[in-house]
């Protein structure tokens, strides 16, 4: 089974959409998939033409106010004349983020894509919103942070002649992962439910998930996180709330 | 202050009366930068952006306004790439930090100003069009924070200017 998948992030790493696709790429075992950024309008033959010969295509995209960002409108209209013309017969699917922390925010956002299935004369397979995208991104980083201390501090210890591992590091090690994964279950469950779509080639109904975390720690944690990522810019809160004339 | 956001030929624009003096007329023309979803205008140079063009200080025209007009050919049951590069490097109007509003999370509003936004789509639409749209201009009330808002639907850009006054 052929697979296209397209990351639809502005950004040159990539993202939050950039790490979704990568989990979901992880999940479609046994498939040939085929991953694109559709940053620059150069790599659109490129894109296309792999549309023609895919069973699915996953569009991995953030939400910019409310809908589909700029750049990603300038391909759709471009990829719907080539599907017409082409006769392409993939099925689309799309994994939205959103910096919000409820999934259901992406609603208007999937249904986009939904109207540009019945233009481009594609099957729509159905989308996945995910609230807190960009937090669910910035755990995994907290995770090899976490993998990387571990290691750290084994190395120490082998150094300083004890055992490379006790039971309290283990204790705590096993503690962080597990409060990870926790809040990054519905986003992992609910990936693997749309890879499960993708590999049968089956439409579904959209499904809308969050990193799970009540949405007023979810404020706090995010201020602080805004706060500390203007700190690393060299800017104090209070040049945050300036007013432009 | 009213702001008005257009994707028409500028042929088309010429012929409409525009309701008073003093508006401010952004020709969306897809000659601006995109959004580089990159913060800075939150964090690096709040308020901002920080792409030396137009629309550099977008966010403060918003903060400024008390009515904001959105003229757009429909795409998808939303606006054109052009307008929506408009309204995707407007984002500076607001924080970056986060408050309850209407029961769900958005970010606060950096201006205080009371503002309504219009919506006038043109071309041709679905049914699934015409809800996206609405579930589009409703999104977008709730998440910028402004007292109201209206869409209207027309098949012909010449009729665009029925619905200004």
């Amino acid at each position: 089974m052929n697979i296209l998948i397209l990351n639809g992030s502005p950004k040159k790493r990539g993202g939050a959409s950039k790490y979704f696709s990568g989990v979901l790429k992880r999940m479609l075992i046994g498939c040939d998939s085929t991953e694109y950024s559709i940053r620059n309008t150069q790599d659109y033959r490129d894109v296309f033409k792999c549309m023609e010969t895919s069973d699915a295509i996953v569009l991995s995209v953030p939400i910019y106010v409310d809908g589909i960002p700029s750049h990603v409108l300038r391909f759709l209209k471009e990829a719907e004349q080539f599907c017409r013309e082409h006769a392409c017969h993939s099925r689309l699917y799309v994994v939205s983020n959103s910096g919000f922390i409820e999934g259901r925010h992406n609603q208007p956002h999937l249904e986009q894509y939904r109207c540009w299935c019945e233009r481009a004369g594609i099957v729509w397979g159905g989308g996945l919103g995910i609230g807190g995208g960009v937090m669910l991104n910035v755990l995994f980083y907290v995770l090899l942070a976490f993998i990387g201390l571990f290691l750290a501090q084994s190395l120490y210890n082998i150094v300083s002649g004890e055992a490379a591992i006790n039971s309290a590091m283990m204790i705590g090690f096993a503690r962080s992962i597990f409060v990870l994964l926790f809040l990054s279950a519905g986003m992992l469950v609910y990936l693997w439910k749309l890879s499960r779509a993708v590999k049968h080639g089956k439409s579904i109904k959209n499904l809308y998930t969050r990193v799970m975390l009540p949405s007023f720690l979810f404020l706090i944690v995010s201020d602080i996180f805004m706060l500390l990522s203007a700190l690393l810019k060299g800017k104090l809160i209070f040049s945050l709330y300036k007013k432009d004339s | 202050m009213k702001l008005l956001i257009h994707d028409l030929p500028d042929e088309l624009f010429s012929t409409l009366s525009l309701p008073e003096d003093g508006m401010t007329v952004i020709a969306a023309n897809g000659k601006f930068a995109p959004c580089q979803g990159c913060f800075a205008c939150w964090l690096k140079t709040p308020g901002h952006c920080f792409i030396k063009d137009e629309l550099q200080h977008i966010g403060a025209l918003f903060g400024k306004s008390d009515e904001v007009i959105i003229i757009s050919e429909n795409w998808y049951g939303g606006y054109s790439a052009a307008v929506k590069r408009v309204l995707d490097r407007s984002i500076s109007t607001s924080l970056p930090f986060f408050t309850y509003r209407g029961g769900s999370l958005h970010h606060r509003r950096r201006y205080k100003n009371e503002w309504r936004l219009k919506v006038i789509l043109y071309g041709d639409f679905s049914d699934a069009e015409k809800e996206t749209a609405h579930a589009i201009v409703e999104a977008n009330r709730s998440n910028l924070g402004c007292r109201s808002a209206s869409l209207f639907i027309t098949n012909k850009p010449e009729n665009v200017g029925g619905f200004l006054q």
